[in-house]
């Protein structure tokens, strides 16, 4: 497996000073180039087991339908080369219809909503594909500046097959209005790079009565990435 | 490539199933600070060690800090000439995550060597018994973590 150092662009810088909490946590030293043979050449072993029912189904974790737009959201994981990243651990959590999230810290004065926990996870198929359903995330106000809101997003974090390719990001949904004003979003240089965050609208994705359906796909670093033998 | 964001601060419930100290015999403890040397009380710290199974064999030994930005993992003794673990961080207020690791003591592995030689230190724990070792990983400031990038 290799590893190409990342596009121009497609890595947020680490002190990004619009978003300001960047300015004490962000290394200001380049990191360290090493073989990836190193140290990253494993890969967490995510037995099925550990999935337990309805952690692909987030409108299912109370006793009845949660607030919102059911939505769909389905994709492949895939690694430079556009093969697909295989039984490959995912894990997903987001805010509820209103912008809150179901945690301790979470102190917006939007409802919580007693169906909807915000949170998943799930296995990629042989062919790199992962699919689960929700609730539409909703905006919610942060403290980072002035009439600061987050665009609607639903948080990643994938595992790929081997740890060098761990990857924690957000997804977003088309046109959001918010997208000029966050600086998380816009923390990364290059405008194709932060296209290619935003979700796509699917009609095949989307169950007639039911729900709408959004598509993401994932690139993670890395060619070469589907081990012998999987 | 996909591009990283920030874990955020609301991580906890969704990463909690797997959040696992380890049930070895060395503790690691440990802050993660900040450029001001304040505790970053929001971060997640990953790591593997060898011999370390995680929860439900999962591989991985993951832990959030607490309050204070402490961290406290269980690991299994280190191999001659291994580190005690390798090292993953993340944390709201970092776009990406930062990969490092931290040795029992100074000796010669490619990893250590790679690093500065004025900076090497911030990769060794400080040994406080056989069976305790200190560690603080500093995301900025003058004593920085060393942090790698796989190729």
């Amino acid at each position: 497996m290799r590893f190409h150092p990342l596009g121009l662009g497609e890595r947020p810088n680490d002190i990004h000073p619009p978003y300001k909490s960047t300015g004490l946590r962000g290394p200001r030293e380049p990191r360290i180039l090493v073989r990836h043979e190193l140290v990253a050449t494993r890969g967490v072993d995510a037995p099925r087991a550990i999935l337990r029912a309805n952690d692909s189904d987030l409108t299912a974790h109370g006793s009845s339908q949660p607030q919102g737009q059911a939505i769909t959201v389905a994709g492949r994981v895939l690694d430079e080369d556009g093969s697909p990243v295989r039984d490959s651990l995912v894990e997903v959590w987001q805010c509820n219809a209103a912008g809150r999230y179901a945690h301790s810290k979470d102190n917006h004065e939007a409802p919580l909503d007693p169906n909807f926990l915000g949170h998943g996870k799930f296995m990629t198929d042989h062919d790199g594909r992962y699919r689960f359903k929700t609730i539409k995330p909703g905006a919610y106000p942060w403290g980072n500046h002035e009439n600061a809101w987050r665009p609607a997003h639903i948080h990643f974090s994938l595992f790929g097959n081997v740890y060098a390719q761990r990857l924690v990001t957000q997804m977003y949904f088309p046109d959001d209005p918010l997208f000029p004003f966050d600086p998380i979003f816009n923390g990364i240089p290059d405008g194709a790079a932060r296209e290619r965050l935003i979700s796509r609208f699917s009609l095949d994705e989307t169950v007639s009565g039911t729900s709408l359906g959004f598509v993401f796909d994932i690139v993670l670093r890395g060619r070469g990435a589907t081990p012998m033998g999987v | 490539m996909t591009s990283s964001q920030t874990i955020g601060p609301f991580f906890h419930n969704a990463l909690a199933w797997a959040f696992d100290p380890g049930a070895g015999t060395v503790e690691l403890v440990g802050r993660v600070l900040d450029g001001n040397d304040q505790p970053v009380s929001d971060a997640m710290v990953e790591l593997w060690a060898d011999g370390a199974t995680g929860r439900d064999g999962f591989g991985l030994l993951r832990q959030p800090t607490d309050e204070a930005g402490k961290f406290t993992f269980r690991l299994p003794t280190p191999s001659p000439g291994a580190p005690l673990a390798h090292v993953c961080v993340f944390a709201r207020g970092c776009f990406n995550q930062h990969f490092t690791a931290v040795f029992p003591h100074t000796m010669s592995h490619r990893l250590l060597d790679a690093a500065p030689a004025a900076r090497r230190s911030t990769l060794v724990a400080i040994k406080e018994s056989e069976t305790r070792y200190q560690w603080d990983l500093r995301l900025q400031g003058p004593s920085e973590t060393v942090f790698f990038e796989y190729e």
